[in-house]
């Protein structure tokens, strides 16, 4: 299996690069979307930054800014703040969701290409990705990376306990506007570069996975950043030893890996309960 | 409706009769709060001066914790003003516990150490007296054996400790508490009572608190007030006899 990671870092060290930045950043940041119940907000962010990636490339702009500008409107939407709640909150990520893949889809076939390719455009692939997008990820998410841990703190007393920030001086509006900018836009660019479902693994399995780990935040901070990275490693191995589509390998690692945590949590638990109900 | 402007975080003018800015912690002129459509509480005045004691007592949703809520700035007033004085920093503020989520990843210390923010801001870390100062409540509260336990897995009265010690390491200068002694046990109630006397009596700290049930022992020579919540309005005597 080194011997597989080796010649990926040989012949694909930018993706190899790309997936270790994008998955460290947008598993910090997920940390906060799980424990904020955000996580199918986060799903539609990632479908909304897909579409406006799209409309924008058949207008001839700049796809990440049209990326950008899908994820924070589906954030705005979604997560924003509201009066008196009509409808439940689920209903409008369900629609921003639906509706942001199935326009995706459309204004994609609608510049003539074949659906297939177009789906294949849409769901991306780490290995794929070029120089440029290293770049980009680089520029955009390894800043966010380093804001996402010193922000880290306020984001989770505002989250924590809203009413408590307010009295100690916190301003809620004003961090979670933060946290949702930086969210926006590394949903935005990951998803430009490594597709949608990359995203959310990154997104919501390593956190869920870090989680599970420890109780500590800063060590389920740094257990989610573990977790991301050893899949992306393990998932990108795998797919070169065996042929198999990177991006599904990837997730499919994060998935078990998940799976893994879950068990030594429970073994875990098992014997700290025997060993506190012990006669000493 | 008039809606109140925003509440200044410390009052920029003495007001025209009664204490200035600098003589109290929070003043409530006039004040009328609700939700929605519906007013909860009308005409509200009371003065929370240092060193005082004001027991917030009436039944369940008469309006203790809308008016506990405004005065700590989560809740602006429909008419009417809240002053907080030139020298009342952020509040030390324990809320009902039902509203915290037992999914996030803060043990005890870390909940108690979130009070420590308010002297200390985002960027720095506690220094060791200030942790000092967590690990000495987490012992008189006894929950030093407890600190590495998530909300999740502590009981109603020691999340109620929790919440208590992260309001005592705050350093306010002005304690507002939303049934601190619901689910405590009588060792701890008074642990709490005595501390707050304490801070009432020798640093001139000032307590708002609503209560249920039984009063505690009155403070000798203290200056203590009962507000009686209920019909939408708040009636203030001294503990003892009088009105206002």
């Amino acid at each position: 299996m080194i011997g597989a990671l080796a010649a990926v870092a040989r012949e694909f060290p930018e993706a190899l690069a790309t997936g270790l930045m994008t998955g460290v950043a947008l598993a910090w940041l997920g940390v906060f979307v799980v424990l904020r119940r955000a996580v199918f907000a986060g799903l539609a962010m990632a479908e909304a930054a897909v579409f406006g990636g799209v409309a924008a490339e058949r207008m001839h702009s700049a796809s990440l800014l049209g990326a950008v500008t899908g994820s924070l409107a589906a954030a705005g939407l979604t997560l924003g703040p509201r009066g008196r709640e009509r409808l439940p909150r689920e209903a409008t990520v369900a629609v921003v969701f639906v509706g942001a893949a199935a326009l995706a889809l459309l204004v994609g076939t609608g510049g003539g290409h074949h659906l297939r390719e177009v789906r294949a455009a849409l769901e991306g692939d780490l290995i794929l990705v070029s120089r440029a997008d290293l770049r980009v990820a680089a520029l955009l998410l390894l800043p966010i990376a380093a804001l996402s841990c010193l922000l880290a703190r306020p984001w989770l007393y505002v989250m924590f306990d809203r009413d408590m920030a307010v009295a100690i001086g916190l301003k809620p509006a004003l961090w979670e506007t933060a946290f949702f900018l930086l969210l926006g836009v590394a949903v935005a660019a990951a998803t430009r570069i490594i597709g949608p479902m990359l995203v959310l693994a990154h997104l919501v399995v390593s956190p869920t996975a870090g989680l599970l780990i420890s109780r500590r935040w800063p060590r389920v901070l740094l257990g989610s950043a573990a977790i991301a990275v050893l899949a992306t490693c393990l998932g990108m191995a795998f797919s070169y030893r065996w042929d198999l589509p990177t991006n599904a390998t990837i997730t499919a690692t994060s998935v078990a890996l998940l799976a893994v945590a879950g068990i030594v949590r429970k073994i875990a638990c098992a014997a700290h309960r025997r060993g506190t109900s012990s006669p000493r | 409706m008039n809606v109140a402007p925003r509440i200044p975080p410390v009052a920029t003018r003495p007001r025209s009769t009664g204490p200035t800015a600098s003589e109290f912690h929070v003043v409530c002129e006039g004040v009328w709060l609700g939700y929605d459509e519906e007013i909860v509480l009308r005409d509200v005045s009371l003065e929370v001066l240092p060193g005082r004691y004001i027991w917030l007592v009436g039944a369940n949703g008469t309006g203790k914790s809308t008016l506990l809520r405004a005065i700590v700035g989560l809740l602006p007033p429909r008419r009417g003003r809240i002053w907080r004085g030139a020298d009342a920093r952020p509040a030390g503020y324990v809320p009902q516990q039902q509203t915290l989520d037992r999914c996030f990843p803060m043990t005890t210390r870390a909940i108690v150490e979130m009070g420590l923010f308010a002297r200390i801001g985002p960027w720095r870390r506690p220094s060791p007296t200030r942790l000092r100062e967590v690990d000495d409540w987490l012992a008189r509260l006894g929950l030093r054996e407890h600190a590495h336990k998530t909300l999740a897995e502590l009981s109603g009265g020691m999340r109620q400790k929790t919440l208590l010690a992260r309001a005592l390491v705050t350093g306010a200068r002005l304690m507002v508490l939303d049934e601190p002694a619901s689910e405590l046990d009588a060792a701890s109630a008074a642990v709490i009572w005595g501390e707050l006397k304490r801070r009432v009596t020798e640093e001139h700290c000032s307590v708002l608190a609503a209560h249920h049930g039984p009063l505690p022992e009155p403070i000798a020579g203290g200056d203590e007030w009962i507000a009686e919540v209920g019909r939408g309005h708040v009636r203030c005597t001294p503990r003892g006899g009088g009105s206002r």
